[in-house]
């Protein structure tokens, strides 16, 4: 008797644990488009065997639980790629904002389109300054050398206050990104208490899979490291070391505004923003293009703007207008402007001169008719005046340079995006829900319920045999 | 060995970048221009500044030559009348200095060489759109003004002796102008002087003893004058021919930024074509691969 009621324990064992492995692979199919959730697989194990009249008899199968399938150092590696990704990721996006200011540069034609862009504008000043070589006591030619200095003055201007503006934006973005990655590091933290709580020892199941998720969603924002602790724990801190998650605790990283633009701050009140700059994730590439790549291109601007208009005026007020008169400047650049720090002059150079008689084309003391001024004006343009290049080729060298990083960029990127892809990958393969996986499963399963049933019906049999010691009818 | 059961969403990926490729030739095509932003060709763009910045220093040269040979053409046709006025003055000299004509002929003589003077001072006073050609940089005040208070009268020259170029775009220098002092009133060459003193020589009646020596000298001031016509007419020259020079250079630089810039509508559609087909094969495979699964034969 004994041994026939093993076997039914057996048997029902075996229903039971069927029916929870049906259950995983239920709960599998149903979370297959979960994002960060993870394969669980049934963990079967074999009961301990009992000796029985010195026999050692099997006791069939328990299912001990759900193992969730992770890698904790794909995990890890698909977090760190996410965070370089999305900060060239989102360094690309500013970068061809800024480059669609110098689009002009690449259309043909030479024509007095204004909309072609500061090469251009530069080009028709000195075309007109040219003509005036050959009339300098024409009105019409000095008209035009101040309308294309208009022109290009503020040409300056709009690009610089564009440029201004898309770092205002930028800094916009890095807050609200700041604000975002704040409330994924509480969530974190509040994880990270209920795990040490319910699973101090062994894998978290859905908590775990909701925790690496956020980490996930942080990395797309801030670059951060990570590090296990006891009990399941989790430290997060910046790629820095400024501490963001520490067991239950999120420490917020907190914003301020210095020099014009919004810097950040750890819970110590420690400048964290050239650590933030670094560390990679959308903010990272944010802050790349606000603290380098749009200053670099103003800093560009304002050293053009400041030594054309700088010589210009310089060549202007050395020579004799119409009238007689010693030349004066013809533009005007902001006061704290200077030839080693020119900041400011791209957006603040403007066209003083409005009389066109004004224009010093005549070498000092010479007669109206004189053109020696105006060919040492023109002739600017042939000098290494800026950085030791010509303006023009100095803006050539400018866009060429934009136009490189954008394409170094736009090439790190894709390279990136295909590694991080590739990761995915990786992960996919082992945590990801095989729904033909787990239709065999669901087919196994079905048929080893199946033939539990049906020992259980023989074993039935079995016992009535044992009950009727072999008179069948007595006792079905 | 399992694979990515998401395989999908990677299709989808690739079916994205075949949707932006096309998107990028089909903007190609609209504008013509292969390069419509810095990075898609970072070189071309930078050339392209300073192509467009040479190709309109040619273009602007051309305004400046063909401005400054109107000036130079009427530089020389002012010369030119000269020459002619002083040719005839010559001969009307010689007439009077044969001793045949009487008194009143020898003063017309004067009066028509007066006349001649004042048709060369007129010419010295050229102007090209209000500007006098012959005053050296102070074209506002004309070259001469003459003073006939006194015998012979005396012309006196008001410009200066500024010499103007224009710079053409290989970097030569053109000379546009030259100033009256060293046409009208160069010492041992003094057209006006001379002329006035012609003037003088006969206004009594009978040729003065000066009159022959100055004859011989107005000669040689007239082939003084014709050696600097020389000079404007090789600065016309030169002007044109650097003016040839500069519209050549143009239509290369601008086929050499054609191709530089100009999209290739073969190759592009070559290109959309594929990228077009490429994307039809993505969405069948999405779409036959969307339908197997294993649950469909439970």
């Amino acid at each position: 008797m004994a041994t026939i009621s093993t076997a039914f324990n057996i048997a029902t064992g075996a229903l039971d644990a069927d029916q929870e492995a049906l259950n995983i692979v239920a709960n599998n199919t149903a979370n297959a488009s979960t994002p960060g959730y993870t394969l669980e697989m049934p963990t079967w194990q074999q009961n301990d065997s009992i000796s029985l009249n010195g026999m050692n008899v099997g006791t069939g199968v328990t299912l001990t639980g759900a193992q969730s399938q992770r890698s904790l150092v794909l995990d890890k590696a698909v977090q760190q790629q996410t965070q370089t990704q999305s900060a060239s990721s989102a360094r690309l996006t500013a970068l061809d904002q800024m480059q669609a200011l110098f689009s002009g540069a690449s259309s043909a034609g030479t024509d007095t389109n204004a909309s072609s862009g500061i090469g251009s504008d530069l080009n028709n000043l000195f075309s007109a300054l040219s003509s005036l070589e050959g009339g300098a006591s024409n009105d019409a030619y000095r008209e035009s050398v101040l309308s294309a200095a208009g022109t290009l003055a503020s040409d300056f201007n709009s690009s610089a206050s564009q440029l201004e503006s898309q770092r205002d934006s930028l800094d916009q973005q890095g807050i609200s990104v700041v604000g975002q990655a704040n409330k994924l590091l509480q969530n974190v933290a509040q994880l990270n208490q209920q795990i040490e709580t319910t699973s101090p020892n062994a894998d978290a199941g859905t908590l775990e899979d909701q925790r690496q998720q956020d980490l996930t969603s942080l990395s797309q924002l801030m670059g951060i490291r990570t590090a296990t602790t006891e009990n399941n724990g989790l430290t997060v801190t910046t790629t820095g070391g400024a501490l963001l998650v520490s067991e239950g605790q999120a420490f917020q990283v907190t914003s301020g505004e210095s020099n014009g633009v919004t810097h950040f701050y750890d819970s110590q009140g420690t400048d964290i923003t050239p650590d933030l700059t670094a560390g990679g994730g959308e903010l990272g590439g944010i802050l790349t293009a606000r603290d380098q790549d749009i200053p670099t291109a103003e800093s560009a601007l304002d050293q053009l703007a400041y030594t054309v208009a700088s010589q210009l005026n310089t060549q202007n007020e050395a020579g004799s207008d119409l009238n007689g008169n010693a030349g004066t400047a013809i533009f005007s650049l902001p006061e704290n402007a200077t030839a080693a720090d020119p900041a400011g002059s791209a957006a603040g150079i403007s066209v003083t001169m409005t009389d066109p008689a004004l224009i010093a084309a005549a070498a000092a003391g010479q007669g109206s008719s004189d053109n020696t001024n105006a060919t040492a004006m023109a002739n600017i343009a042939d000098q290494a005046v800026v950085n030791g290049t010509t303006p023009t080729q100095y803006f050539s060298d400018f866009v060429t340079t934009l136009g490189s990083l954008v394409t170094e960029v736009s090439g790190d990127n894709t390279a990136q995006q295909a590694s991080l892809t590739q990761l995915q990958n990786q992960i996919g393969s082992l945590s990801g829900v095989n729904l033909n996986d787990e239709a065999s499963q669901l087919e196994t399963l079905e048929q080893s319920y199946q033939a539990a049933s049906k020992l259980f019906t023989s074993l039935d049999q079995v016992m009535v045999s044992a009950l009727n010691l072999g008179v069948e009818t007595t006792y079905s | 060995m399992r694979v990515n059961p998401q395989y999908l969403t990677n299709l989808v990926g690739s079916l994205d970048a075949t949707s932006s490729a096309e998107e990028r030739l089909t903007e190609e095509l609209a504008s013509g221009s292969q390069v419509n932003a810095l990075s898609d060709n970072p070189v071309a763009a930078g050339e392209n500044v300073l192509l467009s910045a040479q190709i309109g220093n040619d273009d602007s040269f051309s305004q400046t030559a063909s401005s400054t040979q109107s000036l130079l053409q009427v530089s020389d046709s002012a010369l030119s009348t000269v020459v002619g006025q002083l040719t005839s003055a010559i001969s009307l000299a010689i007439e009077a200095n044969n001793g045949t004509m009487n008194a009143n002929d020898v003063k017309s003589i004067s009066n028509q060489i007066a006349g001649i003077r004042d048709e060369v001072l007129s010419m010295a006073n050229t102007t090209y759109l209000g500007n006098y050609v012959f005053s050296g940089s102070k074209g506002t005040l004309p070259a001469y003004a003459l003073d006939t208070s006194t015998s012979p009268a005396v012309a006196t020259y008001q410009g200066d002796s500024d010499v103007e170029y224009v710079k053409t775009p290989n970097g030569q220098n053109v000379q546009i102008n030259v100033p009256g002092s060293q046409i009208f009133s160069v010492v041992g060459n003094d057209v006006l002087g001379t002329l006035n003193q012609l003037v003088a020589d006969y206004s009594s009646g009978t040729a003065s003893s000066t009159a022959v020596a100055d004859t011989g000298a107005l000669g040689t001031a007239l082939s003084y004058v014709s050696q600097q016509r020389v000079v404007i007419d090789n600065s016309i020259t030169r002007l044109t021919s650097a003016e040839d020079y500069s519209q050549s250079e143009k239509t290369q630089l601008i086929s050499v930024q054609t191709n530089l810039l100009q999209a290739d509508v073969g190759q592009i559609a070559t290109q959309l074509s594929t990228a077009e087909t490429q994307q039809a094969a993505l969405s069948q495979v999405i779409a036959t691969l969307g339908k197997q699964s294993l649950f469909n034969d439970l």
